[in-house]
């Protein structure tokens, strides 16, 4: 079955692999989970106080019984979809319901205060649809050459590129360099706990038998970003915020001098975002600032109003990139099986969970679900483009729901999806200690999501560790002799040396800073 | 992190916390460091349990020994780069909303198992929502038992609905027995 596609070159081969894609990805019942999972995405990308991440962890037991590729597709959904209602809200209340929307608020409030709201919401969608279309091409493109190149990876290879995605993960997002890298171990170390495959002795397991599994990654994702946001949110805000007013939405389509303008933008988005979502640690979130800084940093025409006081620039870029770099940041997922952030990390554990390596071999062994799942990206991208502008009006509505009536919805799906994994209440106590971890961490200043990708990167690198020196006979050397490796390595080095230096501290700051 | 942001909606401007402006020589990375050295020798300390090996045949114990000690020296970094550089003190914690969540969290899970000792017996899916929206609510000043009770009624049958007859979890929904 796995030798029949092509070895990936050529554009035939691609049109093949694209067909199958097509028919795996329109099947009704497949078009139903990724509508799915665009709605669910962009409700709660409306919505402040719940993100992809929360939400994607809770519906991963749900997702047990379906079809593997149909569980991906739904929950790709949710990330992507994600960051198309995070910009409705940036824009018609100042409300960011994304993180990768807060940049989207400068221009995007300030044109709706300008009475230009419509315009500035059908940019952000058209921006976000066209990004989100060339990154699945860039998806589609880069899958099949870089797959040919992973097969080439030995155990050394895998060790070196965990290493550089953890070390990017942590050097590209937005947290003290130590802390991160401090959490990013205590997550390692925490997945190391539980029967160690080669010897079969139990690490850690403080002679409980609910251990000699290991901590459940759904566990700690529950626990640290969904109790423990939830109780941050709780402790931030004590007066209730009076729901906000808006205005009628008029004249969504923008003029043709708005689309001189805001083409460029959008296409130099769209770019960095696609790049920026390749690297590891990167994604939507760091792509959409950096496409910001960018456009400040371009002169604006005279007349024209300056970048954070309405000038559309601010919208289309930024939405671009933070959709662009949604779609290939699963490009480290799909082809090495490295995730690249904290919502890939749980997409390996999707994977795992329905018993799918994830890695180089799944274009071979499972094209089908491979190519699905990218078309059925692209096939997101356009419903989501439609249900964003007809819709405004109802995802506004529900900003209106106060917190109050939310949160104890978001606890019990939390403890619902953690004792559904394994019917067992011994996970039920777990996710209140994460909880309790989690808001720690948080008063603590400590970030939670290098945790969660150290722990489930953790058995992985301890296996391609053992594996490498093994075959090594216990040199160290072969890290860098081996030239992939050697570069992998060489790439995180220059990454951690970068941030000792104080002007690329300084600039990164900065990025952050707004 | 996300925050349920509050800004430009109105409601009364509070003065400025004092621990915005605090410089404190117990900065919360000199806390956080300290948290680090002692969780990294936890670890380094009890891998002392099981065997090392070397480095071509690596033994349980190998690699969390090694992570231990790193965790344990950036943590040591962090705390002397707290004492150095006094910074903001850890964030003074809330404990209402925090206990309300791991109480509602609790009261489900026994719901859900009972408590053979005391003699309560596991109550099923539909009390347990109960007991978690009330006790979740608990979080948050001034809630009024009418809209909880209306949400714990809509989010017990949402659950019954969706959770058991639609996903098909195994989840009892009435009290055993």
């Amino acid at each position: 079955m796995a030798g029949g596609l092509g070895q990936g070159r050529g554009v035939a081969d691609w049109l093949n692999h694209l067909s199958l894609g097509w028919s795996v990805a329109f099947t009704w019942a497949n078009l139903g989970y990724a509508l799915l999972g665009c709605l669910l995405g962009t409700l709660i990308g409306v919505l402040p106080g719940i993100g992809p991440l929360a939400t994607i962890a809770m519906l991963l037991p749900a997702t047990y019984a379906l079809p593997p590729v149909s569980a991906l597709i739904m929950l790709a959904g949710i990330y992507y979809g994600a960051q198309y209602g995070g910009s409705t809200t940036a824009i018609l209340v100042k409300l960011p319901g994304e993180a990768t929307s807060v940049v989207t608020v400068l221009d995007g409030y300030a044109m709706t205060r300008q009475g230009r709201a419509g315009v500035a919401l059908a940019t952000a969608a058209i921006a976000s649809f066209v990004a989100g279309c060339v990154g699945t091409l860039v998806l589609a493109a880069f899958a099949a050459p870089l797959t040919q190149w992973a097969l080439r990876f030995g155990p050394a290879e895998y060790c070196a590129l965990m290493l550089l995605g953890l070390i990017g993960a942590v050097v590209l997002a937005s947290g003290p360099l130590l802390q991160s890298l401090a959490m990013i171990v205590l997550g390692l170390l925490l997945g190391l706990v539980g029967t160690d495959v080669n010897s079969g002795v139990v690490r850690f397991g403080l002679g409980r038998p609910e251990l000699t599994d290991g901590i459940g990654f759904i566990v700690v994702a529950m626990g640290l970003f969904g109790y423990a946001e939830i109780v941050a949110n709780l402790a931030q805000t004590d007066a209730q915020a009076r729901a906000p007013q808006v205005g009628a939405v008029h004249h969504l389509w923008p003029s043709r001098a708005d689309w001189r303008a805001m083409t460029p933008a959008m296409l130099r988005g769209t770019a960095l975002g696609a790049l920026l979502g390749i690297l590891p640690g990167g994604g939507a979130l760091l792509a959409s600032f950096a496409a910001y800084a960018l456009e400040k940093r371009l002169p604006t025409a005279a007349g024209e109003p300056r970048l954070g006081q309405g000038h559309i620039r601010g919208v289309a870029a930024p939405e671009a990139a933070n959709n662009a770099g949604a779609q290939t940041s699963f490009i480290p997922l799909l082809t090495l099986g490295i995730p690249s952030n904290a919502v890939m990390a749980l997409m390996v554990g999707a994977m795992t969970l329905h018993n799918i390596q994830p890695g180089p071999q799944v274009m071979q062994t499972d094209p089908a679900l491979f190519w699905g799942l990218i078309v059925s990206m692209w096939l997101g991208n356009a419903m989501l483009v439609v249900l964003n502008l007809p819709l405004i009006g109802l995802w506004v509505r529900l900003l209106a729901v106060p917190y109050r009536w939310l949160f104890p919805a978001i606890v019990l799906f939390c403890a619902v999806g953690v004792y559904s994994t394994n019917g067992l209440v011994w996970d039920v106590w777990l996710v209140g200690l994460f909880g309790a971890l989690g808001y720690g961490l948080n008063l603590l200043g400590l970030e939670a999501a290098p945790l969660l990708l150290g722990l489930i990167l953790g058995p992985m690198f301890e296996e391609n560790l053992r594996r490498a020196l093994l075959i090594s006979r216990g040199d160290w050397s072969v890290f860098v002799t081996r030239p992939i490796s050697a570069s992998l390595l060489a790439l995180s080095a220059a990454l951690l040396l970068g941030m000792a230096f104080p002007a690329w501290a300084r600039s990164r700051r900065a990025a952050f800073a707004d | 992190m996300k925050r349920a942001a509050s800004a430009g909606t109105g409601g009364p401007r509070r003065a400025r916390p004092r621990d915005l402006d605090a410089r404190s020589p117990w900065a919360r990375e000199l806390w956080a460091g300290l948290v680090c050295v002692l969780v990294g020798l936890a670890f380094a300390l009890g891998a002392q349990a099981y065997e090392m090996g070397d480095a071509a045949q690596m033994g349980p114990g190998y690699l969390p020994r090694a992570l231990g000690w790193i965790l344990s020296a950036l943590g040591l970094m962090m705390a002397l780069r707290g004492l150095r550089h006094p910074g903001l003190p850890p964030a003074r914690a809330q404990l209402r909303p925090l206990l309300a969540i791991l109480a509602a969290n609790a009261v489900f899970g026994l719901a859900l198992a009972g408590w053979p000792t005391l003699g309560l017996p596991p109550l099923g899916l539909v009390l347990g929502v109960l007991a978690l929206v009330g006790v979740a609510s608990l979080a948050q000043a001034g809630a009024r038992l009418g809209p909880v009770l209306a949400l714990a009624l809509g989010l017990a049958a949402f659950s019954a609905l969706v959770f058991v007859r639609g996903l098909g979890l195994a989840l009892p929904l009435w009290p055993a027995g």
